[in-house]
């Protein structure tokens, strides 16, 4: 049996989100409506119909995280990249994401990017780490 | 000085590679009547959060056919990574707590629900689903069933870790929670039989299987039977997942001992002992034993086992403010007390942050907090208020220092 949440994941592994053709071919194959299908997409947070940037930052902002400094992290990283949260840069290189609990409190504060996990950062670790990316 | 207890711990970090899947072919040797016996006996409660009696969970499906079986591991609940280290650190354990789960209850598909944040955790576990072919074999030449084991990835959706809501993501629709009744176990995952239930809880039968149900209920105290994985985070020295026997260890050790206190020259200010559903415990209150019983009788909960500790620097107004940001955003948005009240009481601590509250704020968020908690569907609304309540009673200093109108030193209080 096909399921539908990793049926759309494996559509964002292959073109980065999920384009609109897609769902049309999605919606035929699995016979579901177009608007059901945006609607389970838009529930997650981690699933686009929009292009993101080449890599996706995201920063923990929950309670264990905040209490050992993310607010620095997420200002300086704000300041550098000049964009706010759920947002790309003009040159897609990088999307920002200030996101909930990743689940690593006993190394944080906590930055992934893409599927790279950065630990026990402060601001210039962050900031350093993201000028590695292209 | 305490020493740590390991008893799921020590499978873990050294695996069972001498005898792989070994309490799994041990399982089947005894039979499914007996494995459930000794479950009986154990006293087990499911270690997700909501403690409920696993026997009595896999009882009321034990003459049902079609039966699925769910592992949860969508360990959303924030300061949680148990569960993480689990998949980890020994993803063939839990793959064989799950087919002996399965085989207990009769299961015919086996599903594990993983966050999408653990990529390795995921990575893993598929690894070791596409390597278990020879266990799986056994599995069917014993129950006849072919078992196919489908990892299902979640996509952020916090409210995913309710177990309606689980079935609902796994459906493909949204995953609102559902109204119960029917429970999972009469109408679940497409309208059959379903069992959810966390990752801890599963490894734990395996134990119960190897030692017998009467040594697992041998550990712990009434009520908490057995050892309870700890994910121990905040201002701590040590952060890390420790494995405490149930009932016999305080908090304060927890914190002091396991944890090597606060980090850095300050002082402790509050604990919370079960992820932020639950209530806050100030210094004067963490002499408290760490069970269920002990932690309700407290006022509080055990929940998933987070303990997450906060020193004198943390201000409780932005750490409520954070809580409620949590929850305003993960609500499902399906039952309105949930999704109205979470985004009223947001609404007061954001204003309440930055001077512009007002003195019935307060109140007015243990009253939204009260109505919510009794009239949401699941846990994720039924939870949401107790730690920015518990933080306005136990520390109304954070509160008032933002509230000018009300009456106090603000000096004093910013001390």
């Amino acid at each position: 049996m096909r399921i539908l949440i990793n049926a759309l994941a494996e559509i964002q592994k292959e073109f980065g989100y999920i384009p609109e053709s897609e769902i049309k071919r999605l919606a035929i194959d699995m016979n579901m409506q177009k608007a059901q299908l945006y609607g389970v997409i838009s529930f997650y947070s981690r699933l686009y119909t929009e292009k993101k940037g080449r890599n996706i930052i995201r920063i923990c902002k929950s309670v264990t995280c905040g209490m050992n400094g993310s607010q620095s992290i997420r200002e300086a990283v704000i300041a550098h990249l000049k964009i706010g949260d759920s947002m790309t840069t003009e040159d897609e290189r990088f999307t920002l994401e200030l996101v909930e609990c990743l689940g690593l409190c006993n190394v944080a504060p906590v930055m992934t990017i893409n599927d790279a996990v950065y630990e026990n950062l402060t601001a210039e670790k962050a900031i350093e780490i993201i000028d590695s990316f292209d | 000085m305490m020493k740590e207890c390991k008893y799921i711990k020590e499978i873990i970090e050294k695996g069972t590679v001498e005898w792989p899947y070994r309490f799994f072919h041990q399982g089947l040797e005894m039979g499914r009547e007996r494995c459930f016996r000794e479950l009986e006996k154990s006293g087990l409660v499911g270690r997700g959060g909501a403690a409920f009696p696993t026997s009595k969970k896999w009882g009321s499906v034990w003459d049902t056919e079609n039966v699925v079986l769910i592992c949860n591991a969508d360990e959303g609940e924030p300061g949680t990574f148990k569960d993480r280290y689990i998949m980890e650190n020994n993803p063939a354990f839990l793959l064989e707590s799950m087919l002996l789960s399965a085989f207990i209850v009769n299961a015919r598909a086996l599903y594990i629900y993983i966050r999408g944040e653990y990529t390795q955790a995921i990575s893993l576990m598929k690894k070791e689903i596409d390597q278990a072919d020879v266990v799986l074999d056994a599995y069917r030449e014993k129950t006849g069933v072919k078992l196919e084991v489908e990892v299902v990835v979640g996509q952020g959706a916090y409210v995913c870790g309710d177990e309606t809501s689980l079935i609902n993501s796994i459906e493909g629709v949204r995953p609102n929670s559902r109204i119960k009744p029917p429970y999972p176990t009469q109408k679940g995952l497409f309208d059959a039989p379903t069992i959810v239930n966390n990752v801890e809880t599963l490894c734990n039968l395996s134990l119960i299987i190897r030692d017998g149900g009467d040594f697992f209920s041998s550990l712990g105290v009434e009520g908490s039977r057995g050892t309870k994985l700890i994910s121990l985070s905040g201002k701590i020295k040590n952060p890390g997942v420790y494995e405490i026997e149930m009932g016999k260890v305080s908090l304060r050790e927890i914190i002091e001992e396991l944890g090597g206190g606060i980090k850095g020259d300050h002082e402790l200010k509050f604990v919370i002992p079960g992820g932020i559903s639950t209530q806050l415990f100030v210094e004067n209150e963490i002499d408290v034993m760490v069970d269920y019983c002990s932690l309700k009788q407290a006022g509080s909960a055990l929940g998933s086992g987070a303990i997450i500790v906060a020193d004198e620097t943390v201000n409780a107004v932005e750490m409520a403010k954070n809580a409620a940001d949590f929850f305003s955003k993960e609500t499902c948005g399906i039952c309105f007390p949930c999704k109205e009240g979470n985004r009223q009481i947001h609404n007061m601590l954001n204003k309440i942050y930055v001077f512009e509250g007002k003195r019935e704020y307060l109140k007015l968020i243990r009253e939204i907090s009260e109505t919510t908690s009794r009239a949401a569907r699941c846990g994720l609304g039924q939870s949401a208020g107790n730690l920015l309540v518990s933080a306005i009673e136990k520390i109304p200093g954070d509160f008032t220092y933002y509230l000018p109108e009300i009456d106090l030193d603000r000096d004093e209080v910013k001390k």
